[in-house]
């Protein structure tokens, strides 16, 4: 019987509803959306390419930050190399290609090996006397000494009379040639001492320095400026350590809290939102910091039906929405100091940021006249917009101690991409309070 | 509309020809809508589920295997997005009372033809979560267990969602079957008042002649 009923009923349904195609008109209202929705499906495509265009542009600033970084260390050594090269004369690179070119094979290919082996005893038994003679700036008294030198065994005999012995180099070149040799060979050992004590796996290197400054050093200089050449040497040795030590990547650790204005286009209508963060920065060279953490934002805003555009449209007789979303808003952002002074220092700086919607709450509101009561719905875990808002920040520290600073951080966020069920265009802007944990100097202090 | 005549705006829709994009909506308006209307809470609900089961249609079009009609095709996708519809937007309205889901006696229905206006109202009235499932079962013709999987509920509560929608409806068609009575409380009304005047009239009559 019951079953019986059961049936009846929804035959009814199913008969009365059943071919109803025939009841409902057209109507051109709903094309209307309906276009709307197809262009806004377009837009959206456009607006994926405009995020992938902006992540492509971070990506590309942080590889060349990095890039800069690594490559930036390795540009220091060769400068090292560069600045004694370069100091011992203007016409080396003559030298250079005349030697290999116009020397017989074998007292070239002599030069550098033995020069390499030999200048430990090079500084021990040949000092001496090649100071003397570069002191008496005479050429050919000079060119004898060197001669003389050249006949001791177990000195750097071997390579200087390859060079003397080549029946190309014309008689000024040779002097030239000697003289150099007499005038480079203490700062030259000076220089393979320094290398050795501070970095000795570059000890491959020395025996192209040796054959680059042997060959370079054309003009002679008198033995005052060889030694302020290499106090000067020694000095950017140590300068250029100290700074590799410095722009050592360093780590900080900051808690920021945030209290900041939310609206849909514009900000005449806000609303107060609240964020609690953790940064981790990497300061990659002095004033390039690369940064990334994790923020939990509560994001209250209001909006009309013209910012608001659902899946699910509501109905036109909406009034407001009233909208609440808790977020996981994980930034990537780059900055660059612009500015230190003593304990203050300023960096501005701008990224992607990722919003992770833990929660959205929404109330529809409608008009008197419709007599509906608010809608309430409730969104968990649905929505996220990787690399959909862009971050642009100033950050103001001012140191406490070596390890600790104030951090005061004015920002402001500006979505690529329409945020959450609504897609509205959610904008913030605020202040961020925070401390700044240096971890870097932390290690460094030990 | 005959078949090439469709084949030829399908082809024009993957072209993203916007007159043919209409065409084909109009053509399939009324009976997207007909699913619509019985899955939504009221027309603006349905037209939105409509226009995003076209946009699906729209956008998937390049999928649709040519060898099935046109119009199955269509029709599921257009039951799909209610379901979805009521599935991601429709949370907090459900859960309200399903616990007390029980098997109520029911009356023989009174012997009535409704009319398509009234049945559909009925149904809109509903809440969400009856209605979707009244429509999947009465009439999709789903069991209780697909509708389980379809909706991520259990199929106890497809059940009683379904006796509460059928007990909700009868009702409803049972109350609409009264309407003469209470036309006759009008009446009764208009009696009272008719009464009530002449007794007023003869006391001033009354007045007048002293």
């Amino acid at each position: 019987m019951k079953e019986k009923s059961e049936n009846k009923l929804d035959q009814l349904f199913r008969d009365g509803i059943s071919g109803a195609e025939d009841h409902i008109a057209f109507r051109e209202e709903d094309w209307a959306s309906m276009e709307q929705l197809l262009d806004k499906k377009s837009d959206r495509k456009a607006g994926v390419f405009r995020i992938m265009y902006y992540a492509a542009g971070i990506a590309a600033l942080l590889l060349l930050a990095i890039g800069l970084y690594f490559f930036g260390n390795g540009d220091k050594n060769n400068q090292v190399k560069n600045n004694l090269q370069s100091k011992n004369g203007k016409n080396h690179p003559t030298n250079i290609t005349a030697q290999p070119g116009e020397s017989n094979p074998s007292s070239h290919n002599q030069l550098p090996v033995q020069a390499d082996s030999s200048v430990s005893n090079a500084t021990n038994n040949g000092q001496q006397q090649l100071q003397a003679s570069s002191a008496t700036n005479g050429l050919a008294k000079a060119h004898h000494q060197v001669n003389g030198m050249g006949h001791r065994p177990g000195t750097t005999t071997a390579p200087l009379q390859g060079v003397n012995n080549n029946p190309v180099v014309n008689g000024s070149d040779k002097l030239a040639i000697n003289n150099s040799l007499g005038n480079k060979l203490q700062p030259l050992s000076a220089n393979v001492d320094t290398i050795t004590d501070h970095t000795p796996k570059r000890t491959d290197n020395t025996s192209n320095k040796i054959q680059n400054n042997i060959a370079g050093n054309t003009a002679p200089p008198d033995t005052a400026t060889t030694d302020k050449l290499t106090t000067q040497e020694r000095k950017q040795m140590l300068a250029v350590k100290t700074s590799a030590i410095k722009n050592r990547p360093q780590f900080s650790i900051t808690v920021l809290a945030a209290s900041d204005a939310n609206a849909v286009s514009n900000f005449g209508h806000s609303q107060t939102g609240t964020n609690y963060g953790l940064q981790l920065s990497l300061k990659l060279t002095r004033k390039l910091t690369v940064s990334t953490g994790a923020a939990y934002a509560i994001k209250p805003y209001s909006t009309g039906l013209n910012g608001y555009s659902p899946a699910y449209a509501p109905p036109s007789f909406t009034t407001n929405i009233q909208a609440n979303c808790k977020v996981l808003d994980i930034p990537l952002n780059l900055s660059y100091q612009v500015y230190s002074k003593g304990n203050n220092a300023l960096s501005l700086g701008s990224g992607l940021s990722s919003y992770f919607m833990l929660k959205e709450n929404y109330r529809y509101d409608y008009s008197a006249e419709s007599g509906l009561d608010p809608k309430y719905i409730e969104i968990r875990n649905q929505n996220k917009h990787l690399f959909g808002v862009l971050n642009v920040n100033a950050n103001y520290q001012r140191k406490i101690d070596s390890r600790f600073s104030i951090v005061v951080q004015p920002y402001l966020k500006l979505p690529l991409t329409g945020i959450g069920n609504g897609k509205v265009d959610l904008k913030s802007t605020g202040i961020a309070l925070g401390v700044n944990w240096n971890i870097g100097s932390a290690f460094g202090a030990k | 509309m005959g078949e090439a005549e469709l084949q030829q705006l399908i082809a024009g829709c993957l072209n993203h020809s916007r007159k043919d994009q209409k065409m084909l909506y109009k053509a399939f308006y009324g009976f997207a809508m007909s699913i619509c209307l019985r899955y939504a809470g009221n027309r603006y609900e349905a037209s939105e589920i409509m226009n995003q089961g076209f946009l699906k249609v729209f956008t998937n079009l390049q999928k649709y295997d040519t060898s099935r009609p046109f119009i199955a095709w269509v029709g599921r996708i257009m039951m799909n997005t209610s379901v979805d519809y009521y599935r991601s937007n429709l949370k907090l309205s459900l859960n309200d009372d399903l616990d007390a889901a029980e098997d109520i006696g029911h009356n023989e229905l009174p012997d009535q033809k409704l009319k398509y206006d009234d049945l559909i109202a009925m149904v809109q009235q509903l809440p969400n979560a009856y209605r979707t499932v009244f429509n999947l079962f009465a009439i999709e013709g789903f069991s209780h267990e697909e509708i389980a999987e379809k909706l991520n509920i259990s199929t106890g509560t497809s059940k009683s969602n379904l006796f509460k929608a059928r007990e909700k409806l009868k009702n409803m068609v049972i109350n609409s079957g009264r309407l003469p009575d209470t036309s006759a409380g009008n009446a009764q009304h208009t009696i009272v008042a008719i009464g009530a005047i002449s007794i007023s009239m003869s006391v001033l009559i009354e007045l007048i002649m002293k």
